[in-house]
């Protein structure tokens, strides 16, 4: 590190400006992280969120809660195998409603039992009593609603009980429910829902091997079947894998255009003894200590950025989330570093004496 | 330590053609003689230098230094070889650009694992018998190039090397800088009892020299004991 340490500090400038540029990518890698999170949970909380471990649907409903229509009674297979700590009903349906200043307001109503595992606990107001309460996701408040509104829907009026947070789905607030009615299939006598929710500590096959003629989804794959849910992670996701090829391919080459210059020294480097073992580690703790700082750099950038951000944007950020980016950055800069380390294995002392520089 | 040359050849393919840089030469030189090496440009000069200095591999023939063969080593007993036993000095000082000159020599004891406070006066100590102690905390480029190449006749000696091995050291200096640089280093090879051997187009510092070898195409053409004394 002697060596590497020593020409940073000599080569301010040249270190300086590479570093501005890793900063700004690692800065909007983070950034677009936390957009894509933010994106997620604004979309699809309620399912990130969900007190249970596994969704089970209908075998045709491909990942898609919606989609999928279970008899109700089947709950009891369900709750019948053993490891199974719970199980509860799940339908959801999308409904719009009109707020108290006349602002259409939409609102996803997720069905579930009364004692049901999944009903979100109120951070304002109180819990469901009857079957006429709903507890609704407290983002709703920005289209107008408040707790003890009343709110229709077509023939049934509705109570706002309390606020939850963290329920969102399809992008809307979530409301809870324990009408029954709102879980009837039209078109049906048999009493359906849309899926059952399973707490366990049985793994996803050994629950779907009990269930024959059902799909087992972890919540991670039901989140695919919300609408738009996937659509708008690929995106973001692959603006991501974008900057880190960048950013390990800036590197590469201003380390590469380095490398070419440095040639010479390198060469008298080893002639006066030194192995190629120890100039590589020079090159990589370069390569380490400038990123590592860029990166942090970078972090506390975002952090300062996220304080500014409007309130309505979808940004979030988590100590764990940077940590894994942060982690990527650096394995991609090593990995660009990797045309020097040959380029140094290469050297041939003997260009110490052919020239080299003065 | 002694330095000896048996049958030494280096063939260097061009293409289809090849052609020997060194053809068969054997050369012995004691600890303690200092021995310059002349001849017209392309004759192998530095190639012979480069084979001495375990920087190359001979075709063909021995590298016995005290008695083992540089010719048959690895990579890396030749890397170890040329850090403990082998002070180089290049035709320009080839200083590290970013390393104060004090550094210069601590990158060597640190590639050393040498790094301790005892060689750390040797440094200063080697850098105040150049002349340069007033020069420990000055980038490569704040100095002449007498002094540089003065701190790179120290850089060599540091690790107290058996064989000291200079590649025409005066090319880039006037020549009373280059017979002050010369010097040095005869001094350092007869006080030391060291091997010397300089590779120079300068006429003007063969005096410095104990015995004086021509190569011409390659070939050892001339052997002779230095006629000028001093």
């Amino acid at each position: 590190m002697f060596l590497a340490v020593k020409e940073l500090v000599y080569s301010k400038t040249r270190y300086l400006l590479i570093g501005f540029i890793i900063v700004l990518v690692a800065s909007l890698i983070f950034i677009i992280s936390g957009l894509a999170k933010g994106l997620s949970a604004n979309n699809a909380s309620s399912l990130e969120d969900l007190p249970a471990d596994y969704i089970v649907m209908d075998k045709g409903a491909d990942t898609e809660l919606a989609k999928s229509t279970v008899p109700k009674s089947d709950i009891e297979k369900l709750q019948a195998i053993k490891g199974v700590k719970d199980a509860a009903p799940l339908s959801v349906r999308m409904a719009n409603t009109t707020a108290k200043d006349g602002k259409a307001v939409n609102i996803a109503i997720f069905m579930t039992d009364k004692d049901s595992m999944l009903i979100p606990k109120p951070i304002k107001g109180d819990a469901i009593k009857n079957k006429h309460d709903i507890i609704l996701d407290e983002t709703a408040k920005d289209d107008g609603v408040k707790v003890g509104d009343n709110l229709d829907f077509n023939d049934i009026k509705l109570h706002v009980s309390g606020f939850s947070e963290n329920q969102r789905y399809s992008h809307t607030p979530v409301a809870y429910i324990t009408n029954e009615q709102f879980g009837k299939q039209a078109n049906s006598d048999e009493e359906t829902v849309n899926a059952f929710a399973v707490k366990t500590n049985l793994d996803k096959d050994e629950i779907q091997s009990k269930m024959d003629g059902y799909s087992v989804f972890t919540k991670k794959e039901a989140l695919k079947g919300i609408p738009s849910y996937s659509e708008e992670q690929a995106s973001l996701q692959m603006m991501i894998v974008f900057l880190l090829v960048i950013a390990a391919f800036v590197l590469a080459v201003f380390f590469y255009v380095m490398t070419l210059q440095k040639r010479g020294q390198f060469g008298i480097l080893k002639a006066l003894g030194a192995k190629t073992s120890y100039l590589i580690k020079s090159l990589l703790g370069q390569v380490a200590t400038i990123s590592v700082l860029c990166i942090a750099i970078g972090a506390g950038l975002t952090y300062l950025i996220g304080q500014f951000l409007p309130a309505g944007m979808p940004f979030v950020i988590s100590g764990e989330m940077m940590l894994q980016s942060s982690a990527l950055i650096l394995v991609m800069a090593l990995l660009g570093s990797l045309v020097s380390m040959f380029q140094v294995a290469r050297i041939d002392p003997l260009e110490a004496i052919e020239g080299g520089e003065k | 330590m002694s330095l000896i040359l048996e049958n030494v050849t280096k063939i260097f393919k061009d293409g289809p053609k090849e052609f020997k840089a060194v053809d068969n030469v054997s050369l012995e030189v004691k600890p303690g003689e200092f021995v310059g090496v002349i001849g017209p440009s392309g004759s192998g000069k530095s190639t012979l230098l480069s084979i001495t200095g375990a920087l190359l591999a001979p075709s063909s023939g021995k590298v016995l230094l005290d008695g083992k063969d540089a010719a048959k080593m690895t990579g890396n007993e030749l890397t170890a070889l040329r850090l403990e036993k082998i002070g180089f000095i290049f035709q320009a000082a080839h200083l590290i650009p970013y390393l104060k000159i004090r550094d210069q020599l601590k990158v060597i004891n640190i590639i050393a694992k040498q790094n301790d406070k005892d060689q750390e006066k040797r440094a200063e100590e080697l850098l105040d018998h150049f002349g340069l102690s007033h020069r420990l905390n000055n980038f490569p480029n704040e100095l002449s190039g007498g002094e540089r190449q003065r701190v790179a006749i120290a850089r060599a000696l540091i690790n107290d090397p058996k064989i000291i091995l200079a590649d025409e050291p005066t090319a880039s200096l006037d020549s009373k800088r280059g017979r002050d640089v010369v010097e040095r280093l005869s001094q350092e090879v007869k006080g030391r009892n060291k091997v010397g051997i300089m590779v120079t187009h300068d006429e003007r510092v063969l005096d410095l020299c104990d015995r004086i070898i021509t190569i011409k195409d390659g070939k050892l053409v001339q052997s002779e004991d230095a006629l000028i004394s001093h």
